[in-house]
């Protein structure tokens, strides 16, 4: 049982935090949900607002633009965390082994992830560019294209060209969380697993990957909220453009506020985008849950 | 070596850098046989060990293993299975699963690798956790998995690395004699490293005593404990260790005369007639003597010839319950007699002790090998 003073000592400490908290979360939060449910605008003069149920939502979930929009992040965020956990595990193990320079290597990987991603989007703008861009002459002088392309000036390549941007500058994070977990696998059981005939590959698959899962899974949660609301990149690479091709849901909430003025409306997108990565992460417990059941010694 | 050596290493060494880790090892075993790998830590007896399982690599020599070379084959084709210090059980995966990996690998039927599963649970009384995961295992179940797992496949060879260390002092006897049950009971050829000599003595059919990347000695724990090739062996092989005592000793009418100092300066004479006379230099000299605490006792037979008796002053007498140990100042070393626990003798005492001569050593005080 606290004592009175011990009482009064702990919401001395909690206030300033709560009170931070109440001002830059739980006020826009309570603002954005409210916003939601009318037909507010962004206007020079103050405007009566008036409240109109779920129509913001219910034109949100039937413009098929909005849908389009949100498959395509959706696509964006699995290829993207797909290709970064991928990536990140391979040069982890990689890096995990014994050789010369591998201290070195280990500094230098962290370099992309360093770098602000608005300068990682127009680094990769220009390494993109159909006129002088690297990717162009490297292509071309290997012989893989016959003519200089616009990588991220076509509909059907822009997107990709995108997220192999936002792969390079990610996957440094989960190579160091795989990396830190890796250095935790107790030699012996790979030791026991490979006399009991498991090869490289069953052991990663039996051994490895189901002792190092547990980070695994919060650097994946965490390059998953941040890849779904992806916007700087898309804003510096594309503008959102060619023909919308690279028009992430983001980026939809952004135009509707600040393009088309319309902050009800714009709300109602960004409520929506928020409650499908929460699913998302929910769905990433319930699979670590089900896995991690009693499974450390 | 013999054809029928289930494994044969020949002439092996293993150095990290400049480190001269094992030293011109030679080892054979026959098939179910116990041996024992035994040593003080750092002696090289866990990296031969990791040599024969294929973990490490061999600098120079032959590994075989039921007549094959296996020198430089990967630990999977060897056909052994090992169980380690920390048991290394799989802790994502049930104790079932466990046991039934290495069969899991080698892609055994589901139905028979349930049924096999299912009978080495049984001999080792596991059964009922099949369906646990190690965390949820004491430290003698994981110790029971683990084995269960060894055995499941059936292999040629079992390795044992420490298994016991992590057990408490109970639990270990308990698994000490479960190990051997399971050795008699399916004849499986097992090496087994310890550094704890009651371990090697209990358990091994054979002895491998090593130090420093050498071996010392091979041979039964009789041969071991009653014969010891050096002082080390010697001092290393049961429990008090042998005292070695320097003496002063010459030929005399067809025995041995010993002349041992005492603290009280009459110095403790003994004649030993079993050992021919021929065994030491024509001159009188200074050896090292080698005797067992329980061949110096309060015992009441004495014949005057294997077992003679002398006055000793006791310094410390330390009741053990089945045995009093008490200890004497022989030659400026501190020498321990076994003494029957209902002895009613205290520190500072003049007692009469029995010394039985029958398996006296004697080892050269430079080299400290045995005469």
């Amino acid at each position: 049982m606290l004592g009175r003073r011990q009482i009064r000592e702990k919401w001395m400490l909690l206030v300033p935090a709560m009170a931070v908290l109440g001002v830059i979360t739980l006020v826009p939060l309570v603002n954005t949900l409210w916003l939601s449910f009318t037909d507010a605008r962004i206007t020079a003069i103050v405007t009566p607002v008036k409240l109109i149920g779920l129509e913001n939502y219910v034109y949100a979930l039937t413009d098929p633009d909005f849908q389009e929009a949100l498959w395509r992040t959706l696509y964006f965020t699995v290829v993207s965390v797909g290709l970064e956990v991928a990536l990140g595990i391979s040069i982890a193990l990689l890096l995990n082994q014994e050789f010369r320079g591998r201290t070195l290597l280990r500094a230098l990987i962290i370099l992309p992830w360093a770098v602000p991603t608005i300068v990682n989007a127009v680094a990769w703008r220009l390494i993109y560019h159909p006129d002088y861009g690297a990717l162009n002459s490297l292509l071309f002088q290997l012989g893989f294209i016959s003519s200089y392309q616009s990588w991220i000036g076509s509909t059907q390549l822009a997107l990709n060209m995108v997220i192999l941007a936002d792969v390079w500058k990610n996957f440094p994070l989960v190579v160091y969380v795989a990396l830190a977990a890796l250095q935790t696998v107790p030699g012996e059981l790979l030791k026991a697993a490979a006399i009991e005939g498991a090869g490289p590959w069953k052991r990663f698959r039996a051994i490895t990957l189901p002792w190092i899962a547990g980070p695994l899974l919060v650097v994946i949660v965490l390059r998953t909220i941040e890849a779904f609301r992806v916007f700087d990149i898309v804003y510096v690479m594309t503008g959102g453009g060619p023909a919308d091709s690279t028009k992430t849901a983001s980026f939809y909430v952004y135009q509707e506020y600040f393009n088309y003025l319309r902050s009800g409306s714009g709300a109602s997108y960004a409520v929506l985008v928020a409650g499908i990565s929460a699913v998302l992460i929910l769905a990433y417990y319930a699979a670590a849950r089900r896995q991690d059941q009693g499974s450390r010694a | 070596m013999s054809a029928h050596s289930i494994l044969s290493v020949e002439r092996l060494e293993k150095r990290y850098g400049d480190v001269h880790v094992l030293k011109d090892i030679n080892v054979a075993m026959q098939p179910g046989d116990f041996l024992v790998l035994v040593g003080p830590s750092g002696c090289g007896k866990s990296t031969l060990l990791g040599c024969i399982a294929g973990l490490s690599d061999v600098t120079s020599g032959t590994i075989r293993i039921a007549g094959e070379d296996r020198t430089h084959a990967e630990p999977a084709s060897r056909d052994i299975a090992m169980v380690f210090q920390s048991y290394a059980l799989f802790p994502n995966m049930t104790v079932g699963r466990n046991i039934g990996f290495g069969l899991e690998v080698r892609k055994v039927s589901d139905g028979e690798r349930d049924a096999k599963v299912r009978q080495v649970a049984e001999m080792l009384k596991i059964s009922h956790l099949l369906e646990r995961k190690p965390a949820e295992l004491s430290g003698g179940q994981r110790q029971r998995v683990a084995m269960g797992r060894a055995l499941v496949r059936e292999p040629k060879l079992f390795l044992f690395d420490e298994p016991l260390s992590n057990l408490d002092a109970k639990l270990r006897v308990t698994m000490r004699t479960e190990i051997k049950r399971m050795h008699q009971a399916t004849g499986a050829s097992i090496i087994y490293v310890t550094h704890d000599q009651i371990e090697a003595m209990t358990l091994a059919t054979r002895i491998v005593v090593m130090k420093d990347g050498v071996v010392q000695q091979i041979g039964t724990p009789k041969e071991i404990y009653d014969t010891p090739v050096n002082t080390f062996v010697a001092d290393f092989m049961g429990a008090p260790a042998m005292n070695l005592m320097p003496a002063k000793v010459s030929r005399q009418d067809g025995a041995i005369r010993i002349e041992i100092a005492t603290a009280g300066g009459q110095p403790l004479v003994l004649t030993d007639y079993g050992n021919a006379p021929t065994l030491l230099p024509e001159s009188p000299a200074d050896l090292i003597v080698g005797l067992r605490p329980e061949a110096m006792t309060d015992a009441d037979q004495v014949d005057g010839r294997l077992i003679q008796r002398a006055n000793c002053q006791l310094d410390v007498v330390e009741p053990a319950g089945a045995d009093t140990y008490a200890v004497i100042t022989l030659s400026g070393t501190e020498a321990i007699a076994r003494l029957s626990g209902d002895a009613t003798v205290t520190a500072g005492e003049i007692v009469p002790l029995s010394f039985n001569l029958s398996k006296i050593s004697y080892f050269d005080p430079h080299s400290g090998k045995r005469l």
